[in-house]
């Protein structure tokens, strides 16, 4: 290092070296247009049931390729999912959620309800059946025997919780049954479908499920104990979103969606799905007319296409690291000044933002996902800028989560090294310019543990990119949000697969930085 | 890497006798003031007084080093002696009093109060080193627990050169010839977090003579070495001391120490001076009855 006079140095290199680096993680993710960009891209919200269910990786591919385009599928809870189509950030649902369906359209909101296939709910429970629902006469007696059951202690529900169609479908059931469930025996989830039924199956209670989940998900503790009333009924509709409501839909290819959702092709998927997995049809076409046939290239034999896809496993890993990786270099571009410069300066309000920092390191994914989502829904102030649901939201996420904690540890590591270096080089005969540029070069190897704590904490958070980036398969789906759905599939093999290679990446990551940390010594 | 400036200088407390800037007083033409006596110290001291929340800590009436002279005040635990130190290495900025350091002039009240030395506050440009910079390149100053920057002995020696704006090749010829005469010349490219505390202090040593200044401040200099390697740091001190012609002020609790070093020595007690004299004389016939208890080894406070 040297000292030029009379002028203190700018490092200009690491800045510009970061900046290609930025541009070439940009360009991997596509924020930047280049030639091989997509052409079209359909963003379909649909219930966690159906995207759990594996339907879609069946019914969607031939869509796709004589469409030439890509569907986005984000899979929520049916209330999350109008309210996506309310906000125009989807273009077309599948819900089951038949009254809200009603008033979604109603309103203006979406152009048709179109039912084109249906499921129906199943209650189930331990085999050992304590509240005896499996000799009711009709389902609401069954009910009314969970309820009472319950009360006494011998049995427990799980609900959804969730405000989905399931949710809502069994609420309707108890206000049916003339009960009003609540006490100790009901235990409201919050979760999806397959969570909700592992919930079940580890505490032995009883809950209400879509059939294609259940068959579909491995809860082996877990039985069909009442099945078949016409109230069990599951019809799933598909709507496209309306223009009208939302200028910025993709409302052609919706309603080309939603037509081949009703042709015969798609119809005799839907048949068939499950037959050759598990035995037995779990949804049944209902189709009332017959739409334009689409060519079905491939058709059932893609069934079965849940194992292991190592293509896939490489894209989701490529993009935890683009997107997390980005994100960090955008956060020390901030985040590095900003930390020298409280580290090293002395104002009247420094504890007070130091404090402010601190608390901001703290931030859960969740709420910054929630902040960047408010922000980027077509209904907020960047709206325009139809981010969401795209890398671009991911990285404004992790942007925002990892830059508070790069600062305030680049804060303090600053702070040390003038508590420790400040008088030495002052006795020296330092100017102060000179001094705080030694005790900066000194905290070199705090700055590298600050962006690789920033880092981990980027490519481990789950909360924010799950619900600005919405898990979209090949798009935005990272490993963090993988393992969370495979797990809720119920293929813990793949999660932990996933698992295993994000903290092998974490171990090669530390150890890359140790070593640059001991040539900075 | 830029920092605001947080409070303008309000004054100069640095005076030489060069010509042009303002409060320029050369030692003989200054208006009243303390006469230093002796012939023409390096450093000397006058009437300097520090408190800490209205309790006085150091009370120094008179004090001088001349160029080549290794002057050790001696003194128990918190007698002020570390506090001296600091004054005299404008770390800190007497309540009263004032400093000489060969041509230079340093005046309580007219320096920058500046509670942090290195700190934002007393940057107004990066070039033009302020009075407190430049007193401090005049002198040496090293802590009892030196702090080495990352990166190999030379890199550390060459330091406060390169600070200066001495030129690479330059420093790095210097700093190897202070290196080779502190013995350290096999450790040049050795890093800093290997070294032994021996050898790190004697480094820290090099780091401050190779600058060539007018005074050399040695906090407590082998506290925490053992016998050989103090018996090293104290032969280094001896020959830089004795080559160089600056003046040496050491302030240790090591009576032993004291008389292996010393020329001249003084007593610190409760930051006052009890009594000054030649080494052999202090502590062979101590005048005053806190002196004598010291050098027998008795507490006192």
């Amino acid at each position: 290092m040297t000292f030029p006079h009379p002028k203190t140095p700018s490092a200009k290199a690491p800045v510009v070296l970061a900046a290609l680096i930025v541009l070439g993680l940009a360009a991997a993710l596509r924020l930047v247009p280049g030639p091989g960009r997509e052409a079209a891209v359909l963003r379909l919200a649909t219930t966690t049931s159906v995207d759990d269910s594996g339907l879609l990786d069946v019914l969607l591919p031939p869509f796709e390729r004589s469409w030439g385009c890509r569907v986005d599928v984000i899979a929520v809870g049916s209330g999350q999912a109008l309210e996506l189509g309310r906000n125009g950030d989807v273009d077309v649902l599948i819900v089951h959620s038949p009254r809200a369906e009603e008033d979604f359209v109603t309103a203006g909101h979406g152009l048709a309800r179109v039912t084109f296939m249906s499921g129906d709910f199943v209650l189930v429970g331990p085999p050992d059946d304590p509240a005896g629902v499996r000799a009711s006469p009709d389902l609401k007696t069954a009910f009314r025997r969970l309820a009472a059951a319950g009360a006494r202690g011998g049995a427990a529900f799980i609900s959804r919780g969730d405000d989905s169609g399931t949710h809502r479908k069994e609420l309707d059931l108890w206000r049916l049954s003339g009960v009003t469930p609540q006490g100790s025996w009901y235990l409201d989830a919050g979760a999806g479908m397959a969570d909700t039924l592992r919930v079940a199956a580890e505490r032995g209670a009883y809950t209400l499920s879509d059939r294609a989940t259940f068959v579909t998900s491995s809860a082996p503790a877990l039985t069909v104990l009442f099945e078949g009333d016409p109230l069990l009924d599951n019809p799933y509709s598909a709507i496209a979103v309306s223009p009208a409501a939302q200028p910025g839909v993709a409302a052609g290819l919706a309603q080309e969606l939603v037509s081949y959702l009703v042709s015969p092709g798609a119809q005799a998927l839907i048949a068939d799905f499950g037959v050759e997995l598990f035995g037995q049809p779990v949804l049944r076409p209902v189709a009332e007319a017959g739409g334009p046939a689409v060519p079905s290239a491939g058709g059932p034999a893609a069934v079965g296409a849940r194992r292991l896809d190592w293509l896939d496993l490489g894209r989701t890993v490529t993009l935890s690291l683009a997107v997390s990786g980005t994100a960090v270099l955008l956060a020390a571009l901030v985040a590095l000044p900003l930390g020298a410069w409280l580290g090293l300066a002395r104002f009247p309000g420094r504890p007070l933002v130091l404090r402010l920092l601190w608390t901001l390191m703290g931030l859960p994914p969740t709420v910054v996902g929630l902040l960047v989502y408010v922000l980027l829904s077509s209904r907020g102030p960047l709206g325009r800028l139809d981010l969401l649901f795209t890398p671009a939201a991911m990285v404004l996420a992790q942007w925002v989560l990892v830059t508070p904690i790069v600062a305030g540890y680049v804060a303090a590591a600053v702070e040390e090294g003038d508590r420790r270096f400040a008088e030495t080089a002052a006795a020296l005969g330092a100017t102060p310019g000179q001094a705080r540029l030694l005790i900066l070069r000194e905290a070199r190897p705090a700055v590298l543990a600050a962006l690789a704590g920033g880092l981990g904490r980027a490519t481990s958070e789950v909360g924010a990119v799950f619900l600005v980036g919405g898990n979209i398969r090949g798009s935005t789906r990272v490993m963090t949000t993988a393992i969370l759905l495979e797990t809720r599939r119920g293929e813990f093999g793949q999660a932990f697969l996933l698992g295993a290679v994000l903290l092998v990446l974490g171990f090669f990551l530390n150890s890359a930085i140790h070593r640059l940390q001991g040539a900075g010594r | 890497m830029k920092t605001p400036v947080r409070a303008r200088r309000r004054s100069a407390g640095v005076v030489s006798s060069g010509r042009g800037s303002g409060g320029v007083v050369s030692p003989g033409r200054r208006s009243g003031g303390t006469q230093f006596c002796g012939q023409d110290p390096a450093l000397a001291v006058s009437g300097l007084r520090k408190t800490y929340g209205g309790r006085v800590v150091l009370d120094i009436e008179e004090l001088a080093v001349s160029r080549g002279e290794v002057f050790v005040v001696v003194g128990p635990s918190g007698a002020g002696k570390t506090t001296l130190l600091r004054l005299l290495a404008a770390l800190e900025e007497p309540d009263a009093g004032e400093v000489r350091l060969g041509d230079l002039f340093r005046k309580a009240g007219q320096a920058g109060s500046s509670r942090r030395p290195g700190g934002p506050s007393s940057l107004r440009s990066p070039g033009r080193p302020g009075p407190d910079v430049v007193w401090r390149r005049r002198l040496a100053f090293v802590a009892q627990h030196p702090v080495l920057f990352s990166g190999t002995v030379l890199e550390n020696v060459t330091l406060g050169l390169r600070l200066r704006g001495v030129a690479p090749t330059v420093a790095r010829d210097r700093a190897l010839a202070v290196l080779a005469e502190l013995g350290l010349g096999d450790l040049a490219a050795a890093h800093v977090f290997g070294l032994s505390a021996g050898e790190a202090q004697r480094v820290a040593l090099a780091r401050a003579l190779v600058t060539d200044p007018v005074a050399l401040l040695l906090d407590e200099p082998t506290a925490n070495l053992d016998p050989a390697n103090a018996a090293a740091v104290e032969r280094a001190v001896r020959r830089a001391v004795g080559g160089r012609g600056l003046a040496a002020l050491i302030v240790t609790h090591d009576l032993f120490q004291a008389r292996r070093l010393a020329d001249r020595a003084a007593l610190l007690v409760q930051g006052r001076i009890v009594e000054t004299g030649e080494a052999c004389r202090l502590f062979e016939r101590p005048r005053d009855p806190r002196t004598a208890a010291f050098v027998r080894g008795e507490m006192i406070l």
